[in-house]
């Protein structure tokens, strides 16, 4: 069959991955751009800086968690294929989307906001605890999508 | 394992003992020299002079180990400009020590101006040979070009196109005027000669014709083949020049020691001076004030006592409000993740040392972000014999043990997950089946098969963790004896999130946790409730508040999902180490050299996921700690302890 | 949510991240006030120096130089060139920058057309991108050379009016400034920060304010300062012509009507150079206080602009700082001087 479900299922599984990888890749990018202005001044500051670089790439690792929990619930990995109707195969899709899409605008916007706490470390070097909250605070969203996922995925029945 | 007492120290002496006990201090390198802030008025800062005398001295001396850095043959390999080996100079020889630098010092100047005068030669001569190189058809003699009493001449380049025009416009004007014709890229180069009664109708047809006469940049003589050979032969005899001022520089380079050791002479001469700013004086006595720990001071006295008895030691603790510098120290397990809590900012005086419980929870996170035996073991091997052979500063041999004790926790993981450079073991040779055989009694859980129970694992480690720093957070609040803020705002959370999981344990498998669980949520929700809001006036806020807090859950929640991290990149590690495997092994079926391709194959894929998964399982352990730990108790503020000691740059004391 | 819009959106926002992340290190470079306070309070140049050798990135700009006002004045100015430079090299910062190296290419214009006119050649080396040689050879009328647009219209319009109005140096000036101001004016058309755009505005009303009262006090004819005028939105060729002939009581009123009467300063108006020099400061000040909101923006031109501004008014206040300690000014007369600071 041409159109089965897993083709949609997979979909799912590629857009989870995929538009939270986006995401987190121009986030960070970002945020290693104000990072190396940053350091062009100051060499000193480049472990503070890479650890708020390294905060946008959450959304990353989640996309492909839940690019995984598909793959898994598929039996793909284990090399038991189960079968999926195609309307299971576009429920599968659709309870990506939430990682996908909240994945990756969230990726950027914490990426903008790390490049601001890094312009405020390059000031203030002394309040780097509350310059990695920032960010931090982005993630939640990230978080709650990706239950909403984790959520949805259980629930559908193969 | 703790942040070490450290006592406010005074020390009053006679004007003559300063020296000498400046000497001492230093020498200890033990003691933290301040400025006393609100001294009484008979005190006044001493005036020291030498400062800026050193910084030029200094200045001078970095110049000369610069010029060296610059002209010597032998550039050191990677490893050693990474780890530049110190030189090592015995305590006493240091302090005696006497180099004139000045002779050094101002051959490296002539040296260097002589360099930048040939340098511009150089430049000129290159660019005369440029200009040389357009115009070499042209056969005539440079020096003609210009003009005697009757004449003027001037040489052109006229393009193909307009060359014609050029001839008949000429001829119209008369026939006082001569050219001579050569080749070039373009089209010719003219060599025009007229009678200076023609100069000025001869430009006119010139410009008409958007003809520029060509500028020289010099006089030149003989014709361009001729110049341009001069210009060849000085161009090789200052290159020659220049190779003997190279070979000259070379031989200060039998000085570099000695620069080396006058240089970090006179940084620790600068910090002396530095320091004798910080000391308050009267007519008779100076006064030195400072930081140290508190078991040194004995130490610090027993030295004083061998110079004199005109001085005394005054100490006292830290009183309210002053900032004592914080000296960490750790046994020698913890004291290698140091780092992690230094990257973040120091502890206050008043709070307890995080590392203890950092080190623990980084090992292990690093170990299950990393989880696979060999490259594990690589990186202990690294992190444990890498500081044997190179010569590494404190701070730097820590960082490879944090890793070495990173790559054991590794091992541990990987033997629990059963990966072992991925499935490579899955597909030994038979004689070897042994080994398989051992691998798999050893894995606890299998990851890629059966998902479920590592994620579990990993958010059950969130939940130890956070319950950990919101206990850490009572301990520090009961410390400094705020007891209902500790009950009030700490206790009252941790027995509400331990009786949440207690009943979700309940509620999933153990029935019987039911029972017990859900009186425990209900009454700590209820305390929470009627706590939480104590700080508002009105009572019906309170309560609102009180439910308000409740929201909190939601903040726990998520920093729980965070460590879903933890089983998202030891999954990941491994599975690249499947590809590269399945990539090797795929390769390796091509003809003849296929096992050497896909060897190589397989090989570089595994060294990029060593470094890309142990960046991340680092950076991202980090990062667990800082965000979702640090916060629950974490105050940080503190300013790091800085005693007055020897700080050298290129040597080492023995 | 098309692909390209993120894409531009991303772009347009975050282009200057790099750039503003240099800022933001840089800043702490930025003079406060405490640090004026400090430097006023010291009793000679020697010391006054050692206070700025303290701020960071400024420690070493001063080492090896004479401590004399040309030499000081020399340092600064060589100071901020090379931020500049260093700044301009950025494709994207070259607008912002433009403005900036406009004053000092214009700056030296004037200082090579008067030098040329005495048949002295320019004695100390003065920032600017332009090359000395050439802009030499285009005044005595090289055919084959040129200089890049603004320049050479600038510099044929000067020198005619300069005959034209019986070899007036000052004329030279005039008609320079209203190059400048006109390219200034360019650049603000052209820019797409609506806030930098009103900055620059400002900045150009303000000039011709200044050039007008500055008129006044020397006496100087309306004919020639009207050389000076070009079209803007916010001063009037009436308004502008006026101003300079209206009688002293009059002009609070006129340029209260034009909407500036915050840079009056109290006292009641009359001709007269400190009055005047009080006025620039005054204008300084809502410059530099319109700028203050750049700080906390996170991506865009304007940190890098506002940056860049502030440090041209560190170095103004430094050069009158330190020419004062030099002179032996008091801290009275220098503190009445200073503008105010782009960090308070």
């Amino acid at each position: 069959m041409l159109v089965d479900g897993l083709v949609f299922a997979l979909l799912g599984s590629a857009l989870a991955i995929g538009l939270a990888g986006i995401g987190s890749a121009l986030g960070v990018g970002i945020a290693g751009e104000a990072g190396a202005g940053v350091m062009t001044e100051d060499p000193g500051k480049f472990g503070q800086v890479l650890l708020l670089q390294a905060l946008p790439g959450t959304q990353g690792i989640y996309g492909l968690l839940a690019g995984f929990w598909v793959l898994i619930k598929l039996g793909l990995f284990g090399g038991t294929p189960v079968a999926v109707t195609v309307a299971q195969g576009m429920q599968i899709m659709f309870a990506c989307l939430p990682i996908a899409i909240v994945g990756l605008l969230s990726g950027i916007s914490q990426g903008k906001t790390a490049a601001a706490s890094i312009g405020l470390i390059a000031r203030r070097p002394e309040e780097t605890g509350k310059a990695i909250i920032l960010p931090a605070m982005v993630e939640t969203y990230a978080v709650l999508s990706l239950l909403a996922t984790i959520l949805l995925l259980n629930s559908i029945k193969l | 394992m703790a942040i070490s007492k450290v006592k406010r120290i005074h020390i009053v002496a006679h004007h003559s003992l300063k020296g000498a006990i400046l000497a001492r201090l230093q020498d200890l390198g033990v003691m933290e020299v301040v400025t006393e802030e609100n001294p009484s008025p008979e005190l006044l800062p001493s005036s020291s002079s030498r400062k800026e005398e050193l910084e030029r001295m200094l200045g001078e001396v970095r110049y000369c180990l610069d010029f060296l850095e610059r002209y010597r043959q032998d550039k050191p390999g990677a490893l050693e400009s990474f780890f530049p080996r110190p030189v090592e100079v015995k305590k006493e020889d240091f302090l005696r020590h006497s180099f004139s630098y000045i002779p050094v010092y101002r051959a490296c100047l002539a040296i260097e101006e002589q360099l930048n005068q040939i340098r511009a030669v150089i430049n000129k001569l290159n660019t005369n040979l440029e200009f040389l190189k357009r115009i070499k058809n042209v056969e005539v003699p440079l020096e003609y070009i210009g003009g005697t009493r009757f004449t003027f001449s001037c040489l052109l380049e006229v393009p193909r196109e307009k060359y014609a025009t050029l001839e008949e416009k000429l001829k119209e004007l008369g026939r006082e005027w001569l050219m001579e014709t050569f080749p070039s890229p373009r089209g010719f180069w003219v060599f025009l000669v007229g009678h200076r009664d023609l100069e000025a109708q001869i430009k006119e047809v010139l410009q008409m014709l958007s003809l520029v006469p060509l500028v020289f940049p010099q006089a030149f003589e003989g014709t361009p083949e001729e110049a341009m050979h001069k210009v060849e032969t000085r161009l090789h005899e200052v290159m020659t020049e220049r190779e003997l001022l190279y070979q000259k520089a070379l031989r200060y380079l039998k000085f570099e020691r000695d620069l080396k050791v006058t240089h970090d002479y006179y940084s620790v001469l600068l910090e002396r001076e530095e320091v004798e700013r910080a000391i308050l004086q009267t007519r008779e006595t100076s006064l030195i004030s400072g930081w140290a720990q508190e078991e040194v001071i004995p130490a610090i006295e027993e030295s004083l006592r061998i110079i004199g008895r005109e001085w005394v030691l005054y100490q006292r603790d830290p009183q309210e409000g002053e900032k004592p510098p914080i000296d960490l120290r750790n046994g020698i397990w913890t004291r290698n993740f140091e780092v992690l809590t230094r990257l973040y900012g120091l502890p206050n005086y008043t709070e307890l040392d995080p590392t203890p419980f950092l080190s623990f929870f980084f090992f292990l996170f690093f170990g299950i972000c990393l989880g696979d035996v060999i490259y594990g073991l690589v990186l202990a091997l690294l992190g444990f014999f890498a500081p044997l052979f190179l010569p590494l500063s404190e701070s730097a041999r820590r960082f490879f043990h944090m890793l070495g004790w990173g790559g054991i926790a590794s091992i541990g993981a990987g033997m629990a997950t059963g990966s072992w450079l991925g499935d490579v073991f899955d597909y030994l040779p038979s004689f070897l089946s042994a080994v398989t055989q051992f691998k798999k009694a050893l894995t606890v859980i299998d990851p890629i098969n059966n998902p479920l129970p590592m994620l579990i694992f990993s958010l059950a480690l969130g939940v130890v963790q956070i319950l950990v720093g919101i206990g850490l957070s009572f301990v520090k609040e009961w410390r400094r004896k705020h007891f209902a803020v500790a009950i009030m705002d700490h206790l009252s959370w941790f027995v509400f999130l331990v009786s949440i999981v207690l009943y979700l344990l309940g509620v999933t498998g153990l029935q019987v946790l039911k029972g017990v669980a859900l009186p425990l949520v209900v009454g700590s929700a209820l305390f929470l409730v009627a706590t939480q809001g104590r700080a508002k006036k009105n009572p019906i806020m309170k309560v609102l508040s009180g439910i308000l807090s409740l929201y909190g859950v939601v903040s726990y929640l998520g920093d729980v999902l965070s460590y879903s991290r933890l089983f998202a990149l030891g999954l990941s590690s491994s599975i690249i180490a499947i590809l590269a495997r399945t990539l090797g092994m795929l390769f390796g079926g091509s003809p003849y050299i296929g096992w050497l391709i896909g060897l190589l194959i397989a090989l570089l894929f595994n060294v990029f996921n060593l470094l890309m998964s142990g960046l991340g399982a680092f950076v991202h352990s980090a990062r667990l700690q800082y965000v979702e730990f640090f916060t629950k108790f974490y105050e940080n503020g503190g300013r790091e302890f800085k005693p007055f000691g020897y700080k050298t740059k290129y040597i080492k004391l023995s | 949510m098309k692909l390209q819009t993120i894409q531009s959106a991303l772009k347009e926002d975050t282009g200057f991240a790099y750039l503003v992340g240099r800022v933001r290190a840089l800043e702490s470079g930025i003079l406060t006030q405490k640090i004026l306070e400090n430097i006023l309070k010291t009793e000679d140049l020697e010391q006054a120096l050692r206070v700025v050798a303290e701020i960071p990135y400024w420690g070493t700009v001063f080492q090896g130089t004479f401590h004399s006002p040309q030499s000081i004045d020399e340092t600064l100015m060589g100071h901020y060139w090379s931020i500049l430079e260093d700044f301009d090299r950025y494709r994207i910062a070259t607008p912002l920058t433009r403005f900036f190296i406009l004053n000092f290419d214009f700056n030296f214009l004037k200082l090579a057309m008067k030098c040329h006119l005495a048949k002295k050649t320019v004695e100390k080396s003065y920032p600017t991108t332009l090359d000395t040689k050439r802009v030499f050879r285009f005044f005595a009328g090289e055919g084959r050379e040129f200089l890049p647009e603004p320049f050479e219209d600038a510099i044929r319009e000067a020198f005619s009016a300069f005959e034209s109005h019986a070899y007036n140096v000052q004329v030279l000036e005039f008609v320079l400034d209203r190059f400048y101001l006109q390219e200034v004016y360019r650049l603000a058309l052209k820019y797409e920060s609506q806030v930098l755009k009103n900055w620059l505005l400002a900045y150009v009303a303000f000039a011709y304010l200044k050039a007008v009262l500055r008129a006044r006090c020397q006496g100087g004819k309306p004919e020639m300062v009207r050389l000076m005028y070009t079209p803007n939105p916010l001063v009037s060729q009436e308004s502008f012509v006026s101003l300079l002939g209206a009688s002293p009581e009059k002009v609070p009123e006129m340029i209260a009507d034009l909407g500036f009467s915050f840079i009056l300063p109290a006292e009641s108006f009359h001709d007269d150079p400190y009055y005047v020099a009080e006025v620039e400061k005054q204008m300084d000040n809502y410059l530099i206080r319109f700028a203050r909101s750049f700080r906390s923006q996170t991506f865009g031109p304007e940190p890098v602009f506002g940056f860049l501004w502030a440090k041209g008014i560190d170095v103004k206040n430094l050069r009158i700082l330190l020419e004062g300690k030099y002179f032996g000014l008091s801290q009275e007369a220098l503190r009445d001087k200073i503008r105010e600071c782009y960090y308070e």
